[in-house]
C-alpha cells in the first residue's frame, strides 16, 4: 500500500477526474501568448476572431480609478457625438408618449431621457444564481456638459458589495433607466446580488424602459434576430469593428482574477458600445410614431407594429390607418418577394378593416373587406373572414338574403384552404348561421 | 386463531389536525357494516388458502396515552385546537411540541397515523403568532404529491388561525416544486409563510438562488423534514449536505432555524438525526397514540416443486386472495414492489370483479407515472369509499390522504421494516380492527420472514447508511455550496486551516476546496477566501441520487427519444451490443453502445429470449481500516478497495423455459470502482477443514456471500443490488479464501461499516434461510439453484454459516455435510 495517498490524489481517484489539467501559465509578458486550455476550447467552439490571442492583455484594464471600494472608468462624450448615424442628444428629444406607447407602459409618460441612466452589465454567466458576478456595470447619463459613461468594475468578488452599493445609488438618484432585455436579465442579476449583500435594491419605484420588447413589437420578422447588435446596425447604422462576443465576458474576468492574460479591455469596449447603443436606440424609438425623413428600419413592419399597439390602447382609427399603410407597404415593397408577403398584406388589410369597424367607420371597413373578398387571387382564408364580416353586417341590418349570400361565398372560398383551427372555427360559425336562418 | 374484539379506544386518525373530517355517508359509514373479523374468519377457514397462512399475529388494541396541551402555547392557538376537538394530545405529541417550543431540534419517530404532522404544525403556528406573521418555515417532503396534499389542508388551518388572531389574516402556505408556475413564484417567495417543497427543489432551485428567497431565509425559524427514514444511502448522504448548505445560508441571513423531523420508527434515531443535521436532536419515540386491533397473516404460496423449491407466483396468489379479501362493503389495498406488477394485478382483479361483487371501475391501479389529475381522482374515490380496491406501489405508502382502509395485502416484503409498517399503517387508521396479509415470494428475505415473523414485530433493526462525508458526495456538494456563498478559512490556533461557517466537521473541507480551486478550476482562492469562479450552475449537474451525470441513456434509434437509463456500473451488463433491454414487457435490442458518450441505441424487437451477462470481478485492496480476527481461523475486515469488473459474455435465455439458446462475447472496457468493502477471510486450514477447496464445494463460498448480500436489507437500509460481491478461493492480497461485499457507490456511503457491525446477525439470518428452506439441494429462494451450487452446495453453505456462528469444525466434511441441514 506504500506511501500514504495525498488528499488531492485521493479526490482525483474517487472523483474520476483523471489527469489534472496543467495549471494555466501565469504569463508575465503579453506575447507570445499561450492561452489556457479552457479558453482555447471556447475559442474553437465559437469560431472566434483569429487575432483574439493577440488582443489579450495582462494587468488591470486602462484608466481604472479606485472609487468607494471598487473601480471605475469614466468617459465623456459631447451631445453631438454620433453613434452610427445617430447623435446621442437625439435621445433627449425622443417622444416619451411614443416610448410609453410602444413599450405598452403608460407609466413611462413620466420618463425623462435626460435624467435616465442607460444600463448594461457584464456578468459571469447567463443562468443567474448566487455564483454569478455582475462584475462590470455601465451607466450612461446626460450631464450638463454632455454624456457621462461610467463603468463600475470589481477586480475581485470581495469588491462586489462596494460596486453594487454605488450602482444602487446611481440608479436611485436617476429614478429611471433604459436597458435592453434588462427586465429579464440585468435587473434581476443586480437585484439578487443586492439582496445577497443586504443592499436595498433601487428598482421598485424606478421607471424602466426595456428596449427589447418595443423593438421586437415594431421590427419582428424584419431583422434576422432581435439582438441589440442587429438593431443598432439596422436602425442606427452602427457597425462594430472587432467586437468581442459577450460569450467571452465570463472567461475574461476569470482570467483577470487568476492573473492570467485576459480580454477584459475588449469587454470594457463591448460594454461601452452596448450602452451607447441604448441611447441611440432610445432616440430611434422615440421618433417612430412621427418619423421625419430617413428613419431607418423596415417601414412596413414598423407601421404594422405601431398599428397593433395603437389598436391595443383603443386608438382604432389611427391603428386602422397604420395597418392599412403597412399593408400597402408590404404590397409595394421588396417584401412581396417573400412567400408570405401577399398573405401578410391581406391579413393586415383585414386587421385594418376590423379596426375601422371598432372605430365605428363602417364604410371604410366595408371598402377594405370588399376589396379582400373580391381579390380572387388573394388569400382565401382572409377573403372568407372578410365575407363573414360583410355577412354579419347584413344580418345586423336585417338583410338576411344578402348575408346568406356572403356566407355561402365564404364557405366556397374556404374549400381549398389548408386545415387549421382558424378554418375549422370559421366554418363552424358560418354553417351555424346558415342553418339557423 | 384469536378472537377479535373491537377496540373502544379513541380514533388515531382524528388526531390529525390537517385532515378534514370525513363526509357523512362516506366510506366510514359503509365500513360500519363490515367486520374485519369476518374476513379473518373467512380466510382462516378457507379450504385452500387458510392452510397456507404460516403465521397469524395479533397485535392487541392499545389505549391512548394523553397529556395536557403545552401551557406555552398561545391561548388563541389553544382555542383553535379546542374548536377542532383537541383539548388534549397524545403524550408523544406534547413531548415533541414542548421540545420544539424550548428551541430544540426534534425528531419524532413513531408509527404511521400517530399524529406526527401536529408535532411540527403547532410550533410553526405558535411562532407565527409570536412574530405577528413575520416567521417563515420550510417544509420538505420526499415526494411532490405529499407536499401538495399537505398544502391544501394547511391553508385551511392558516385561514382559521387568521380569523382568531388579529394581524394574521394574510397567512399563506405554498407548494414550490417543478409544477409551480413561474408567474406565482415571486409571490410565493415573498408571501409564503410556509413553503412546502422537496429536496430536489431545495438543492437546485432555492439554495443556489437564495437572494431571491431572502425574506424566507431572514425569518426562517423552522425547517420541517417529513419521512426522514427515506433519507439513506447516496440520497440521504446528499440531502445531509444540502442541509449543511441550508444552514450556512440561513446563518448568512442571520437566522438559526430549528429542525423538526418526523419519521417512521427507526433503529437509532439519534444517530440518524445527527447524520442529517449535524447536531443532536431531542428524540421522541414513545408512541402515545391508540390503535385498533391489528391482525397480521403471513401467506406462503404453495410449493410447486419441492426439489427446486419453486413456489407459485405471488401475483397469482394475490388474485386468489382477492376472492376472499375484496368486496363491496370494505376497501382493500394491494401493494406491489414493481410498477409492472401493479398493472398486471389490476388487470387480473378487474377481470375478477363480477365474482367478488364489484364493478371494474371500483378497482383501480395507482402508481408513479400516472397523471396528477388521475391520481387525485383515485385518491378522492378512496376517501369517499367509491374505490373498493386499489393496487399500488410505494406511491401510496407515504402519507397521502386516502382515508382509512380495511385490508392490506403486501405482494412480497417491501424491502424494509419501515416500508412494511408504512404499508400496514394504511389500514385501520380510525381505530377499527384491520387485517394485513403479506405474501412471501421465492426470495431469501421473504423466506426468512415467513420463518421468523417476529422480526417484523420487534424493534427496528435496519440501520440507515448515511455518510455525508463521502468524498465524492462532499466534494460535489461543496461545489454547490461555494456557488452559493464563498468559504472563508481561518487558523484554528494550532496551525490548522479550518473553514469558517462550518460545513460539517470533516477536516478535509479546506483541502477539497483547494483541490476544486487548483485542479478542477471551479474556485479561486484569494488569501483566506475561496470564491466560485466558473460560468456554470453546479446544482444542475450534481444529482442527489448520485452517479447520474455518468448514467447511460437508452435511446430508441428510430425516434431518437430516450426510453430509459441505467447506471454506469450496470451498463456493461445491461446495454452491451446484443443485450435485450426490457421496459414494461416490451423488448428492445441494443444495436450500438457508445460507451464514451454514455448512449445505448436500441430498436424494438419481438424477442422470445432475454439476456444475462457474465462478469469477472477483481477486487484490489487499497487500505484496511478495521480488522477483527477470530481465533477459530477466520477474520472480518473493512477497508477501501478498487473493483474492476469486466463483462465477458452474455447468454440468451428463453422466456419461461429458461433454456440457454446461445451466447456471445462482450467487448467493452472494464468498469472501475473505488469504494469501501466488508471483507471476510478464512485461514487456509479452516477452508480445508470445511472442504471449500475441494471441487464443487468451492461454490458454497460464493453462495454464502450471495445469501448474506440477499439478506443484508434486514439489517441495513438498502437493496441487495446496492452491494457488490466478489468471492475468491485464493485472494491475491490475502492469499486465502476471501469474500468481499462492497458498496456499489463510488467512495462508499458507509454500508461496509454497518456490515462489519452486524455480521453475526447477517450470518444467523442467512443460516436460518438455508436450514428452513424446504428445497433439497438448493433453490433460488436460498443458496441458489442446484446448477450453480452443486450437489453438496446447500449442505456446505450451512456448515460454513454454522461455523461462523460458533459451531466446531467438522472432523470429516462428508460426514458432516451428510447430516446438515
Amino acid at each position: 500500500m506504500g506511501e500514504p495517498e495525498s488528499l488531492a490524489d485521493r479526490l482525483r481517484r474517487l472523483r474520476r477526474d483523471g489527469v489534472p489539467e496543467q495549471p494555466a501559465p501565469k504569463a508575465p509578458v503579453p506575447a507570445p501568448l499561450v492561452l489556457p486550455r479552457h479558453l482555447t476550447r471556447r475559442l474553437d467552439r465559437d469560431r472566434a476572431p483569429s487575432d483574439l490571442a493577440a488582443r489579450a492583455t495582462v494587468g488591470p484594464p486602462r484608466d481604472l480609478v479606485r472609487a468607494n471600494g471598487a473601480w471605475e472608468r469614466v468617459e465623456h462624450h459631447r451631445g453631438s457625438h454620433v453613434h452610427g448615424r445617430v447623435q446621442l442628444d437625439d435621445a433627449l428629444s425622443a417622444s416619451v408618449t411614443t416610448l410609453a406607447l410602444t413599450a405598452r407602459d403608460p407609466v413611462l409618460e413620466a420618463f425623462d431621457p435626460a435624467r435616465a441612466v442607460y444600463l448594461d452589465i457584464e456578468a459571469t454567466g447567463l443562468s443567474g444564481g448566487s455564483g454569478t458576478y455582475p462584475y462590470l456595470v455601465a451607466l450612461a447619463r446626460r450631464r450638463a456638459d454632455g454624456w457621462e459613461l461610467w463603468q463600475g468594475f470589481m477586480a475581485s468578488p470581495d469588491e462586489e458589495p462596494a460596486l453594487l452599493r454605488e450602482v444602487a445609488e446611481r440608479i436611485a438618484d436617476a429614478g429611471q433607466m433604459v436597458t435592453f432585455f434588462g427586465k429579464t436579465y440585468d435587473r434581476h442579476r443586480l437585484e439578487d446580488k443586492m439582496r445577497h449583500h443586504r443592499i436595498a435594491p433601487p428598482f421598485a419605484g424606478c421607471l424602466h424602459l426595456d428596449l427589447y420588447h418595443p423593438l421586437k413589437r415594431l421590427y419582428d420578422g424584419a431583422e434576422a434576430n432581435g439582438k441589440l447588435q442587429t438593431h443598432e446596425r439596422v436602425l442606427c447604422g452602427y457597425e462594430r469593428v472587432d467586437d468581442l462576443s459577450g460569450a467571452y465576458a465570463p472567461m475574461a474576468w476569470f482570467d483577470f482574477v487568476a492573473d492570467r492574460p485576459h480580454l477584459l479591455e475588449e469587454v470594457f469596449r463591448h460594454n461601452a458600445a452596448d450602452v451607447l447603443s441604448l441611447i441611440a436606440l432610445t432616440a430611434h424609438l422615440g421618433r417612430t410614431l412621427d418619423p421625419a425623413d430617413g428613419l431607418s428600419g423596415s417601414a412596413p413592419h414598423r407601421e404594422r407594429g405601431l398599428g397593433r399597439v395603437l389598436a391595443q390602447v383603443g386608438r382604432h382609427t389611427e391603428a386602422a390607418e397604420r395597418l392599412e399603410r403597412a399593408s400597402e407597404l408590404f404590397d409595394g415593397s421588396g417584401e412581396r418577394a417573400r412567400t408570405d408577403a401577399p398573405s401578410e398584406s391581406a391579413r393586415l388589410r383585414f386587421e385594418a378593416a376590423r379596426a375601422f369597424e371598432r372605430a365605428g367607420a363602417w364604410e371604410r371597413a366595408r371598402v377594405l373587406h370588399t376589396r379582400l373578398a373580391e381579390d380572387d387571387g388573394g388569400d382565401d382564408l382572409v377573403a372568407a373572414l372578410a365575407l363573414e364580416r360583410l355577412g354579419l353586417r347584413c344580418r345586423r341590418e336585417k338583410r338576411i338574403d344578402e348575408a346568406r349570400d356572403f356566407e355561402r361565398r365564404a364557405c366556397e372560398r374556404l374549400r381549398d384552404v389548408r386545415a387549421s383551427r382558424e378554418k375549422a372555427q370559421l366554418s363552424e360559425r358560418l354553417v351555424a348561421r346558415l342553418v339557423r336562418s | 386463531m384469536p378472537s377479535h374484539d373491537r377496540t373502544k379506544g379513541p380514533r388515531a386518525g382524528d388526531q390529525d389536525l390537517l385532515k378534514p373530517a370525513p363526509a357523512r355517508g362516506s366510506a366510514r359509514h359503509l365500513r360500519g357494516k363490515l367486520s374485519v373479523d369476518e374476513l379473518v374468519g373467512a380466510l382462516d377457514g378457507h379450504r385452500d388458502l387458510g392452510g397456507r397462512i404460516s403465521h397469524w399475529e395479533r397485535v392487541p388494541p392499545r389505549e391512548a396515552a394523553w397529556a395536557e396541551l403545552p401551557r406555552r402555547l398561545d391561548p388563541r392557538l389553544l382555542e383553535l385546537m379546542a374548536a377542532r376537538g383537541k383539548e388534549r394530545l397524545f403524550s408523544h405529541q406534547v413531548a415533541a411540541v414542548d421540545a420544539a417550543l424550548a428551541g430544540r431540534d426534534v425528531l419524532v419517530a413513531t408509527p404511521t397515523a400517530s399524529g406526527k404532522t401536529l408535532t411540527y404544525t403547532l410550533p410553526v403556528l405558535q411562532r407565527l403568532i409570536e412574530t405577528e406573521g413575520r416567521s417563515r418555515s420550510l417544509w420538505m417532503f420526499p415526494t411532490k404529491a405529499l407536499s401538495q396534499d399537505q398544502s391544501s389542508n394547511l391553508n385551511l388551518l392558516l385561514g382559521d388561525l387568521g380569523t382568531r388572531v388579529e394581524g394574521l389574516e394574510d397567512l399563506h402556505s405554498f407548494t414550490y416544486d417543478g409544477d409551480t408556475p413561474p408567474t406565482i413564484r415571486r409571490t410565493l417567495r415573498e408571501r409564503g409563510h410556509v413553503v412546502l417543497t422537496n429536496p430536489w427543489m431545495l438543492h437546485q432551485g432555492i439554495l443556489p438562488n437564495h437572494a431571491k428567497w431572502s425574506v424566507l431565509f431572514e425569518n426562517l425559524d423552522y425547517v420541517v423534514i417529513d419521512e426522514v427514514h427515506t433519507l439513506s444511502g447516496v440520497f440521504g448522504s446528499s440531502v445531509a449536505n444540502v442541509l449543511r448548505r441550508l444552514q450556512r445560508i440561513a446563518r448568512h441571513y442571520g437566522a438559526d432555524p430549528k429542525f423538526l423531523l418526523s419519521s417512521a420508527t427507526l433503529h437509532d434515531p439519534a444517530a440518524h438525526a445527527r447524520s442529517l443535521i449535524g447536531r443532536d436532536a431531542v428524540i421522541v419515540d414513545e408512541d402515545g397514540s391508540p390503535s385498533g386491533e391489528r391482525v397480521f397473516a403471513v401467506y406462503e404460496p404453495p410449493l410447486l416443486d419441492p426439489v427446486a423449491g419453486l413456489r407459485a407466483n405471488a401475483l397469482e396468489e394475490a388474485r386468489r386472495l382477492a376472492e376472499v379479501l375484496c368486496g363491496p362493503k370494505h376497501q382493500t389495498i394491494f401493494f406491489c414492489n414493481r410498477r409492472t406488477s401493479v398493472e398486471v394485478l389490476t388487470r387480473y382483479l378487474k377481470e375478477l370483479a363480477p365474482r367478488i361483487g364489484l364493478k371494474p371501475d371500483e378497482i383501480r391501479g395507482y402508481r408513479g407515472g400516472y397523471l396528477p389529475d388521475l391520481r387525485r381522482s383515485i385518491e378522492k374515490g378512496l376517501r369517499a369509499g367509491e374505490v373498493k380496491v386499489v393496487v399500488t406501489t410505494n406511491a401510496l405508502e407515504l402519507g397521502i390522504d386516502v382515508g382509512a382502509l380495511d385490508v392490506a395485502v403486501l405482494v412480497g416484503y417491501p424491502g424494509s421494516q419501515a416500508s412494511f409498517w408504512q404499508r400496514a399503517g394504511r389500514v385501520g387508521r380510525r381505530g377499527n380492527t384491520s387485517l394485513c396479509v403479506m405474501i412471501a415470494r421465492s426470495d431469501p428475505i421473504d423466506h426468512y420472514l415467513a420463518e421468523h415473523p417476529e422480526y417484523l414485530f420487534s424493534a427496528p433493526k435496519e440501520r440507515l447508511g448515511v455518510d455525508p462525508d463521502n468524498l465524492v458526495i462532499l466534494s460535489e456538494q461543496l461545489k454547490c455550496a461555494a456557488f452559493e456563498l464563498p468559504f472563508r478559512a481561518r487558523d484554528d490556533g494550532s496551525g490548522n486551516t479550518v473553514v469558517e461557517g462550518e460545513f460539517g466537521s470533516n477536516p478535509h473541507v479546506p483541502g477539497i476546496l483547494d483541490y476544486l480551486a487548483d485542479e478542477s478550476g471551479f474556485l479561486h482562492r484569494r488569501e483566506d477566501t475561496w470564491h466560485w469562479m466558473a460560468d456554470a450552475y453546479p446544482a444542475q449537474d450534481v444529482s442527489l441520487a448520485g452517479g447520474e451525470p455518468d448514467n447511460v441513456l437508452i435511446i430508441d434509434q428510430e425516434t431518437g427519444k430516450a426510453i430509459g437509463e441505467t447506471d454506469r456500473e450496470g451498463s456493461i451488463t445491461t446495454v452491451h451490443v446484443g443485450a435485450i433491454y426490457q421496459v414494461e414487457g416490451e423488448t428492445w435490442k441494443v444495436e450500438r453502445f457508445d460507451y464514451d458518450n454514455r448512449r445505448a441505441y436500441v430498436k424494438v424487437v419481438i424477442s422470445d429470449y432475454f439476456t444475462e451477462a457474465q462478469t469477472d470481478t477483481e477486487v484490489r485492496v487499497l487500505s484496511l481500516e478495521d480488522e477483527a480476527p477470530d481465533a477459530r481461523g477466520w477474520s472480518k475486515l473493512r477497508g477501501e478497495v478498487h473493483v474492476t469488473t469486466v463483462a465477458t459474455l452474455y447468454k440468451k435465455i428463453r422466456f419461461y423455459t429458461r433454456e440457454n439458446v446461445g451466447s456471445e462475447d462482450i467487448d467493452l472496457p472494464p468498469e472501475e470502482l473505488d469504494t469501501e468493502a466488508f471483507v471476510i477471510t478464512l485461514e487456509p486450514e479452516t477452508a480445508r477443514a470445511l472442504g471449500l477447496q475441494a471441487g464443487t464445494r468451492a461454490a458454497a463460498w460464493s453462495a454464502a456471500g450471495r445469501l448474506m448480500r440477499r439478506v443484508a436489507p434486514l439489517y441495513l437500509r438498502c437493496q441487495p443490488q446496492d452491494l457488490g460481491i466478489c468471492s475468491e478461493i485464493r485472494s491475491r492480497h490475502f492469499e486465502k479464501p476471501t469474500l468481499f461485499l462492497y458498496d456499489r457507490v463510488q467512495g462508499g456511503v458507509g454500508l461496509s461499516t454497518i456490515l462489519f457491525d452486524v455480521f453475526s446477525d447477517l450470518v444467523r439470518a442467512a443460516r436460518d434461510v438455508v436450514v428452513s428452506c424446504p428445497c433439497e439441494r438448493g433453490c433460488p429462494g436460498c443458496v441458489g439453484p442446484l446448477e450453480e451450487v452443486g450437489e453438496v452446495g446447500k449442505r456446505t453453505t450451512a456448515l460454513l454459516l454454522d461455523f461462523f456462528l460458533g459451531a466446531p469444525l467438522p472432523e470429516s466434511v462428508d460426514a458432516a455435510s451428510a447430516k446438515t441441514p
